[in-house]
């Protein structure tokens, strides 16, 4: 089903159509937040009132990338949330590892999911927000430049910022 | 370091990041609670507009177009008891003048006439009512205007120019007058002073009528002056009693 689609039966109050939004964005939504706020609980919640925000005032969308609108609305409340909360600038603690279900044992990768989460926690909002929509959503840059409301050179540019950033920050962590 | 590396670390953490069923169930539930809410059916602003229409007191309404068709026939008698072209031009200019004072002491009457609560139902507020009654009020008063305006052109013979400012000042005139008096008010309680107003303002405009030479050409410019100024004078009139309004002293139901 379209996107534009499931927009209009989630308005004309099909159930149905919100469990599909759910079901297919919920995880990608999250994750956006983890990764922007780093905060289990609080990525959960933006996740939610995300998710209301567009119950709430989505009655006028009418394009065709659902994902992106509620990327945008996450977006909005993520920076919301660095505005009033102000951003705790301590890194995620190893000892958090112990707290991140187990699978199998795959300690490594455990490792991997705080030290990304330490990486991300050095780079600057406006930085981390390029890094995460590029990379891991795989988004053009026309794209992240209209959810960030700024140019596509600009983006671009942060972009290239960050993946420099991040690359010091590791070449920094291997010769530890 | 490529792209592709941290996209590698974002892989291999999203296989850490599980998704709590529970807060997705939870998310889930309050979508589904505010869509619940969203369907509670709405009256649309058209119905609301229809029902309060309905219930308003139209006694108002209906002194209103009495007064306007009762000035016609006294027109329209006038004419066969042969009053002049500056009598007539006299009597149109205080039929103007008690146009706009009925108009707008109307104002003061719908706000007893139920009117207000359309305020009360959130969806318009008291300027927004003002305002609604004040164009809707200006529509019929410029149709009577070209009315009274057309007669003296057609059957007098007067400038069309000439007649719209002999009618159009004293119309403004009179509603810088009548809102200054809705400026004042109090809860309806000066109501008289619209009715001492509209004397007071007709016999002034018998007065300026019977000057000599005052409705000659060479007059004009007098009376064009005079027609921007209170138009001017009128502008900033509306916008004191919107100040007003807005701060609650005047048209207050509260």
């Amino acid at each position: 089903m379209k996107d534009s689609e499931l927009i209009q039966k989630v308005h004309s109050g099909n159930k149905e159509a919100v469990g599909i939004i759910i079901e297919q964005y919920y995880a990608d939504i999250y994750r956006f937040c983890l990764y922007m706020v780093q905060t289990e609980d609080d990525a959960y919640d933006i996740t939610q009132e995300t998710f209301l925000k567009f119950m709430k005032y989505g009655t006028s969308y009418r394009h065709n990338n659902l994902k992106g609108y509620l990327l945008t609305i996450a977006r909005n409340i993520c920076f919301n949330y660095f505005r009033d909360k102000k951003e705790k600038v301590t890194a995620v603690e190893w000892e958090e590892i112990d707290k991140i279900p187990n699978h199998g044992d795959k300690l490594a990768e455990a490792e991997d999911a705080i030290y990304l989460r330490n990486l991300l926690q050095e780079l600057s909002q406006d930085i981390k927000e390029v890094i995460i929509l590029r990379i891991y959503e795989e988004m053009k840059f026309k794209d992240i430049a209209k959810i960030m409301g700024c140019s596509v050179s600009t983006t671009k540019s942060r972009f290239r910022l960050g993946v420099n950033q991040l690359k010091k920050i590791m070449e920094n962590d291997n010769e530890k | 370091m490529r792209n592709s590396e941290i996209k590698n670390l974002f892989t291999k953490a999203d296989e850490q990041v599980h998704v709590d069923e529970m807060r997705k169930q939870k998310a889930y539930h309050a979508m589904m609670k505010e869509m619940e809410k969203q369907r509670i059916p709405m009256m649309s602003t058209k119905n609301i507009l229809f029902h309060q229409f309905w219930y308003m007191d139209k006694l108002f309404f209906a002194v209103y177009g009495v007064l306007i068709c009762l000035g016609i026939i006294f027109i329209s008698a006038l004419q066969y008891t042969g009053v002049n072209q500056n009598e007539m031009i006299t009597v149109c200019m205080v039929g103007a003048g008690i146009l706009s004072i009925t108009s707008i002491s109307v104002i003061d009457k719908l706000f007893f006439g139920k009117m207000a609560e359309l305020g009360e139902s959130c969806c318009f507020n008291t300027k927004q009512c003002v305002a609604a009654w004040l164009v809707l009020s200006g529509m019929i008063n410029v149709m009577m205007l070209f009315l009274i305006a057309g007669y003296l052109n057609y059957h007098w013979k007067v400038g069309l120019v000439q007649v719209g400012l002999y009618i159009l000042t004293p119309y403004l005139v009179s509603s810088i007058t009548s809102l200054e008096i809705l400026s004042m008010e109090k809860k309806g309680k000066n109501s008289v002073l619209f009715g001492m107003s509209a004397i007071f303002l007709s016999i002034s405009y018998v007065i300026i009528g019977s000057i000599p030479g005052v409705l000659f050409t060479a007059a004009l410019w007098i009376w064009g002056a005079a027609f921007l100024l209170s138009g001017l004078l009128l502008v900033m009139q509306i916008k004191k009693l919107f100040n007003k309004m807005e701060k609650g002293e005047v048209l207050c139901m509260n």
